[in-house]
């Protein structure tokens, strides 16, 4: 099965869960002729049955083989723990260790990557906590 | 409920505000790093109520050290509750901007399973009163032929405002209807996005009515655009809107106050829950005040501590029975 | 004459020093603002809010200073769009278009001075329709109907297959997707919670900026960062400045964006978004001959850009004249007005001409700033693509997540931020279109909102959608839409 395939059916299923979600509202009362059922159904109609065009005719997509089978896992594990750790671990302390992550990934030196990520951390703090006034979590530094 | 107010604010504060300053200090609280929790984002309406608030109770000492604001948006208050319970129990330096928007809110059960008793409510800072307002040139001229026209068809009167049906902005409009016995059900209620475009459609001819709020149809009521039917207010209020009699005086029992103040945690300790009422308390008797809260859009509605405790419970008894007598609930709560 | 004579009065208001100051300082913030990409000119304004208050600032120049942001952050959306592929603001999201791709040519400084020259002819010109025409405008805006609403965003929906590039499936699937996550929370008409799935943070919908972000930053640099990495910069840097031709042939498209952006602003219901869209794909479709659209066309650049700055100056219109905000951002300007004790609302032209004309005539000058302030730092920030990317990209996701976190306080949105991150990745190695994505985000929800709006209020009578003249055009114009590649076809 080819990608573009794969797609179409995962938009089908898509469509198909919105539609049933959709239908299965339960509607206090009717404020407005149209209710709020109408409309998502007829949208997630167009998208399963985009979904099904594509099925059928998949032609142009393919999925280019990642280079770096190691980089993209390895990103989304840095981006999920900053934002977990961003509260109990403070604003400094979890930026920097984002920054520096991405750096490394993206062919930083370690050294480099270190200073790259302290650097964003200050400033960024610099600019949303004190400059615009909106509190940023202490965390550990509290 | 204003008047209530005022008297009890009279009958407190000559001996309160002197009593307060050995009290609080006596129990020795006083804030470290106080943080104002608005549900919204910067520019949303409790973001303002917050920011402004703070920097007043700073500006007159009443509060030595500056509160910060941080935003907390997300199911309009839910989040925020959410919190509190969750993480901030017992925390005495933390307040969090309500209305009565979010009483509305807890008694349909939006904000989880998070009820009314789950928060200390320390006070109000101000309140907003609904408004019935017609076109200028409407067929209604008073509220009662709003009221025959609602008996005869509800349906022949298109009404809308910023707010989804269940709303704070909505009850305006049900408890109009419902004072006059005929079922909010059956009403023609159409949400719009904010009051703004509710009076561009009012003004459009698209609406007939807008159940909006005093301080955002001011400018076109001194215009002369619009004419109000009533104020839900238990007294007429001032200025501007003088001439505008209540919904009382005119035989409909409907008060719609839109109360701002501020919650804490459900374990705030005493000593911090008295320091925080009686910041307010303060706050309500400055002389700088009235025209800080003007500036809010709000009009003087001093309820703080216990008194607040019980209007906020109150209230949401209320609008919860509302809410299952019109079966906005469909859930058993 | 009259006018002539109060606009006079206005600028003596607005060239006072410290008012010419602070339209400066709220050009650059607002700039910067644009830049930002969690933050928009309607929480700055807020921030600022309380500083104006205890500098106590004159009501004109505390207004000169929060508008100078507001029209200020018009010109910054584009940089990030242009250069990076990352829209700042919602209006940018079409820029992205063109001006990426130009960027890739090595044309990037071409491509933000068009924008800035686009934004200062749509802004300047929109100002003057303002002077003159804003009352009988407003009054025209507030008889728009949620009937007619309806039929301008289907129009505007009509077009949406010109911004699909290759496949109409996965230009239409994209789109559908966009609306069905607008929907996410609330249904204001019967107040039921809609694929929320339970959870309180979605009760309130999807925020623009976490969709944003992920789709388009977090899904650039997860497809940057799987690709052998290469020096980025040598492609980049030296290339041909913007020709006098180029603007030249830019003019036509440039007009006709501003009366599209301007119209479309002054409308309380629709906004910037909707115009910049609506004026992207009309000049597509108008130039198909000899177009090269989506592969890094001027025109393509300058016609969001130029709508985007009009329909920001349209938006002040009914806020000046009748005192309606149509946006949040103008409500919170409004709410500034309260501060003051000033009365918004038809009367402030009669009650307080210094801060109304005052304010009319400082953006006749903050526009010049901006364009001034703008063409020159047009190498400066072309030059942010110099910047060695494991500076750069650390640098744009820790901005984009703190921008995030900032104004909500909420891991839940950084975690949804990064799962639409995966998505628009996933898109982009699949030739899925994100930008359709997006439009569909914000029409959607205003179609589906209008539509139930029209239908309350005729009871339910379909005819009514075709009951005002405005409609019937804007329907008309429709079909034509929808049958035009057919129709070319034909005559070929």
């Amino acid at each position: 099965m080819r990608a573009g395939q794969l797609l179409g059916l995962g938009l089908i299923l898509l469509g198909a869960a919105a539609a049933w979600s959709a239908q299965a509202l339960e509607v206090p009362f009717a404020a407005d002729p149209l209710g709020p059922r109408a409309f998502p159904t007829v949208v997630a109609a167009i998208l399963a049955a985009c979904g099904s065009l594509l099925v059928l005719n998949p032609a142009g997509a393919r999925f280019e083989p990642i280079e770096r089978r190691h980089a993209p896992p390895a990103l989304l594990a840095i981006m999920a723990a900053y934002a977990l750790l961003l509260a109990p671990a403070g604003f400094l302390i979890a930026t920097a260790g984002l920054a520096t992550g991405v750096a490394l990934l993206f062919g930083a030196r370690p050294l480099a990557a270190l200073v790259t990520g302290g650097v964003t951390s200050v400033t960024l703090w610099l600019l949303f906590d004190r400059l615009l006034d909106l509190p940023l979590p202490k965390g550990l530094l509290a | 409920m204003q008047r209530r107010a005022l008297l009890l604010s009279a009958a407190v504060l000559p001996f309160a505000a002197p009593a307060f300053v050995t009290a609080a200090r006596a129990q020795g609280f006083t804030p470290q790093n106080a943080e104002c929790i608005a549900p919204a984002a910067p520019g949303g309406g409790f973001d303002l109520t917050c920011r402004l608030t703070t920097r007043m109770l700073a500006e007159t000492g009443i509060v030595p050290q500056p509160i910060r604001t941080q935003n907390m948006p997300g199911g309009i208050g839910a989040v925020a509750i959410n919190h509190i319970n969750a993480q901030r129990r017992a925390d005495p330096n933390v307040i969090v901007a309500v209305s009565t928007g979010s009483w509305v809110l807890l008694s349909q059960g939006r904000f989880g399973r998070w009820s009314e008793n789950d928060v200390r409510w320390i006070g109000a800072i101000g309140a907003d009163y609904g408004v019935i307002a017609v076109r200028r040139d409407s067929r209604f001229q008073t509220l009662a032929d709003l009221v025959n026209q609602l008996r005869a068809d509800p349906a022949s009167v298109p009404m809308g405002a910023g707010g989804a049906v269940g709303s704070q902005d909505w009850h305006k409009a049900a408890l109009v209807a419902r004072a006059t016995g005929v079922d909010p059900r059956r009403m023609r209620y159409v949400p719009f996005e904010g009051g703004g475009q509710s009076m561009a459609a009012l003004l459009g001819g698209h609406i007939q009515v807008f159940p909006g709020d005093a301080s955002e149809v001011r400018g076109q009521l001194e215009a002369g655009e619009i004419r109000l039917l009533a104020v839900l207010a238990a007294n007429r209020l001032p200025g501007a809107f003088a001439a505008v009699p209540t919904a009382r005086e005119q035989g409909v029992e409907v008060e719609w106050p839109i109360v701002r103040g501020f919650y804490g945690p459900p374990q705030m300790p005493d000593a911090a829950y008295n320091y925080w009422v009686e910041a307010l308390r303060r706050l309500h008797a400055h002389p700088a005040w009235p025209e800080q809260r003007a500036a809010q859009g709000l009009f003087e509605f001093n309820l703080v501590g216990a008194e607040y405790e019980a209007l906020a419970k109150r209230r949401t008894a209320e609008f919860r029975q509302l809410a299952r007598d019109v079966g906005l609930v469909t859930q058993s709560q | 004459m009259d006018t002539l004579a109060l606009l006079g009065g206005g600028f003596a208001v607005a060239l006072q020093p410290h008012n010419l100051a602070l339209a400066l300082v709220g050009c650059v913030i607002g700039t910067a603002i644009g830049v930002l990409p969690g933050i928009g000119p309607l929480n700055a304004i807020a921030l600022l809010l309380p500083f104006c208050l205890a500098l106590k600032l004159p009501p004109e120049s505390a207004l000169i200073l929060l508008t100078a942001v507001y029209y200020g952050s018009g010109y910054g959306g584009r940089i990030t769009a242009i250069l990076l592929n990352m829209p700042g603001e919602p209006s940018a999201v079409l820029t992205t278009l063109d001006g990426h791709p130009l960027a890739k040519q090595g044309r990037g400084g071409a491509a933000l001075a068009i924008s800035g020259i686009g934004s200062f002819v749509g802004a300047t010109i929109s100002v003057v329709l303002m002077t003159f025409l804003s009352v009988p405008l407003a009054k025209v805006a507030v008889a728009f109907s949620p009937a007619d609403y309806v039929a301008l965003i289907a129009f505007a929906l009509s077009l949406l297959g010109a911004v699909g590039g290759g496949s109409a499936p996965k230009a239409w699937a994209a789109g559908c997707l966009g609306v069905l996550l607008a929907l996410v929370g609330v249904d204001s008409g019967t107040g039921v919670e809609r694929f929320t799935g339970g959870t309180l943070e979605l009760l309130g919908g999807l925020e623009f900026t976490v969709l944003a972000i992920g789709l388009f930053a977090i899904g650039e640099i997860l497809l940057l960062v799987e690709s052998r990495l290469r020096a980025e910069a040598a492609r980049i840097s030296g290339g041909q400045r913007l020709t006098a031709g180029e603007v030249i042939r830019c003019i036509p498209t440039m007009f006709r964006s501003t009366a599209i952006g301007f119209v479309i602003g002054v409308l309380p219901g629709a906004g910037a978004s909707v115009a910049s869209a609506l004026s992207y794909t009309a000049e597509k479709r108008l130039n198909e001959a000899n177009g090269t659209f989506g592969q890094g066309d001027m025109r393509g650049v300058a016609a969001p850009e130029t709508a985007d700055n009009a329909a920001q100056i349209g938006n002040l219109v009914p806020m000046l004249s009748l005192g309606i905000p149509g946006s949040g951002t103008t409500a919170v300007l409004l709410g500034a007005l309260l501060m003051y004790s000033i009365t918004p609302g038809p009367l402030l032209f009669e009650q307080r001409p210094d801060v109304a004309w005052g304010l009319i005539a400082s953006m006749y000058i903050g526009n010049c700033i901006l364009l001034l302030l703008n063409l020159p730092l047009v190498g400066v920030f072309a030059r942010l693509l110099t910047v060695p990317a494991w500076v750069l990209y650390p640098g744009v996701l820790a901005l984009s997540f703190a921008g995030v976190y900032a104004v909500s306080n909420s891991a839940f949105d950084l975690l949804l931020a990064i799962g639409f991150g995966v998505m628009g990745w996933l898109f982009r190695k699949l030739d899925v279109p994100l930008v359709p994505i997006v439009l569909g985000f914000v029409l959607g929800r205003m179609l589906e909102d209008n539509l139930r709006r029209a239908m309350a209020l005729s009871d339910g009578n379909v005819a009514e959608l075709v009951a005002s003249p405005v409609s019937v055009a804007l329907w008309a114009m429709t079909g034509l839409a929808l049958l035009w590649p057919s129709l070319r076809l034909r005559r070929r």
